[in-house]
């Protein structure tokens, strides 16, 4: 887990989360706001910036964590801008057919904004996520008055993924060695049979998980000593500014 | 010599029809070190969920200091503040991704104010000499410090009684030594200390009292420096001697070794030979 490795040793780690928090809140709400794709690419490069050269996040790794929602994005974007119905500008006829694939100028337009109010949001989550471990994003969550429930949710399942990775890794790991994947026949069966068994071993250690809790007092809500920062003017007045500035350009830049 | 911890003519039968205990009777003094041996199956981990209030017996009573459980939230509130379990796989009693969170998960739910929480927090990882990892993602831990971390997360609640289900499994030589440490640390502090283990040679360094469950019932129960009754019954059960014990045996048999009470452990063996 790349994001969640640099969460933790990023040089922004012990920055405090509000600040961080309000700065992507920011950021993401001028990158979803803007009117006009020039400004939700500014967002887009003041974040990765901060990222990249604030937080020292490897420009690299960045980059290839950028890839993950390039596939639903250009998906989504296509969408938009390609249509078979009709539109100002013909692209292609499939020979023999009726078929044409087309496109238009507002379509177009439309495909460009959504692309860079997206790439805008991702690069202000990005900034949050890698810079802030998921633990201190829950306790920020919970000063917002987010319901407890959802919160608990989040926990658990965050803890959940590594030990359904690990268990994951385990058994494919055995079933490797005893030939589980040697041909496209095991792949497919052995596959089939850790899906089952993984769904299973999940729920007895999510039972365990269940007694150990309620042997240390658990009740009907996770509750726990959440970290102090230390709060800075200076680094709230900064990512208000930043922040704020961001949200004004976003609302103001002309179409 | 009184109980802390209870169990009397207790019956246990999980819901598919396996019966974990039967008629079992067994108390644990209070300030002593119990090592609880048995095979896989024995009834051992039904014991400490009895112990600790998260199961309830069939039939029998459990007793804290004298007094029957009461299954209400209260009663199991204040059982819980004084009985405290580590299970045996980590990973399934870390729910927090930080440890100190963890940690601190324990003495929030006792309704400590948040003086005393991160007072007993920063006491029960210094205690384990988790300190330093304090800050580190739970994942990013190794099998023995997860290990430790459960034991910080049970005793930030101060309990009376540590009950330990296997805490050896897993560690090696060196992190296992580490943990009888810290171990009889807390037993010098006052803590009654059950502890689960299929180590003969451990349970016997390290114990004051031996039980063995079999099949769900007490198949024996001594303190642990009882020589005849140990080679009177562990062959019997199945269960090999301590070595110690076979040694001690040997060299007294031999004129080499003085005194009748058998030695614990290695260090204390070797010592009685060059006295």
């Amino acid at each position: 887990m790349l994001l969640d490795r640099y969460a933790y040793s990023n040089r922004w780690r012990y920055l405090g989360p509000v600040e961080k928090g309000l700065l992507t809140g920011l950021a993401l709400s001028a990158a979803l706001a803007a009117r006009a794709p020039l400004a939700a690419v500014v967002v887009f490069v003041f974040m990765a910036g901060l990222t990249v050269f604030g937080a020292r996040i490897p420009l690299l790794s960045y980059l290839r964590l950028l890839l993950l929602p390039a596939g639903f994005l250009l998906a989504g974007v296509a969408g938009l801008a390609l249509s078979f119905t009709g539109g100002d500008i013909l692209l292609w006829t499939l020979p023999g057919t009726g078929l044409s694939v087309f496109s238009s100028h507002a379509g177009l337009y439309q495909a460009l904004l959504v692309l860079a109010r997206s790439i805008g949001a991702v690069a202000a989550l990005y900034f949050l996520a890698l810079t802030t471990p998921m633990t201190e994003i829950i306790g920020l969550l919970r000063r917002l008055r987010v319901p407890a429930l959802l919160l608990e949710l989040m926990v658990l399942a965050y803890r959940q993924i590594f030990i359904f990775l690990q268990i994951a890794r385990e058994m494919r790991l055995a079933q490797a060695s005893r030939l589980g994947y040697a041909t496209t026949g095991n792949s497919f069966r052995s596959l089939g049979v850790l899906g089952a068994n993984l769904y299973l071993r999940v729920h007895q250690r999510s039972q365990m998980l269940h007694r150990s809790l309620v042997s240390r007092g658990y009740e009907d809500d996770l509750r726990w000593l959440e970290r102090d920062y230390p709060r800075s003017n200076r680094n709230l007045l900064l990512a208000i500014f930043g922040g704020g500035s961001l949200l004004l350009l976003a609302l103001l830049m002309p179409v | 010599m009184t109980s802390v911890l209870e169990v009397r003519e207790v019956g246990f039968t999980y819901p598919d029809g396996t019966c974990a205990l039967q008629a079992l009777s067994l108390g644990f003094a209070r300030g002593r070190r119990t090592a609880l041996l048995g095979r896989n199956g024995a009834g051992k981990s039904t014991l400490f969920a009895l112990l600790n209030g998260i199961e309830k017996p069939k039939n029998g009573k459990v007793f804290f200091a004298g007094i029957p459980l009461g299954y209400d939230r209260n009663s199991l509130r204040q059982l819980r503040r004084q009985v405290g379990v580590v299970f045996q796989d980590p990973d399934t009693q870390l729910f927090s991704a930080s440890i100190r969170e963890d940690v601190s998960f324990g003495p929030v739910n006792l309704g400590l104010s948040r003086v005393e929480v991160s007072h007993r927090v920063s006491t029960a990882l210094e205690a384990v000499g988790l300190t330093a990892l304090a800050e580190r993602p739970t994942h990013a831990l190794s099998y023995g410090e997860k290990k430790r971390a459960c034991i910080a997360g049970v005793l930030a609640m101060e309990p009376e009684v540590l009950i330990l289900d296997e805490p050896t499994a897993g560690l090696d030589p060196p992190m296992a030594a580490e943990l009888l440490r810290l171990l009889n640390g807390l037993h010098q502090q006052g803590i009654t200390i059950i502890l689960a283990t299929h180590d003969i040679d451990f349970a016997f360094s390290w114990a004051d009292d031996i039980s063995v469950l079999q099949e769900g019932t007490l198949a024996f129960n001594s303190v642990a420096d009882d020589i005849e009754a140990v080679e009177r019954s562990f062959p019997q059960l199945g269960l090999e001697l301590p070595w110690v014990y076979e040694v001690f045996r040997q060299l007294q048999s031999q004129g080499m070794i003085s005194g009748d009470q058998p030695p614990r452990s290695r260090a204390e063996l070797l010592a009685r030979l060059q006295a």
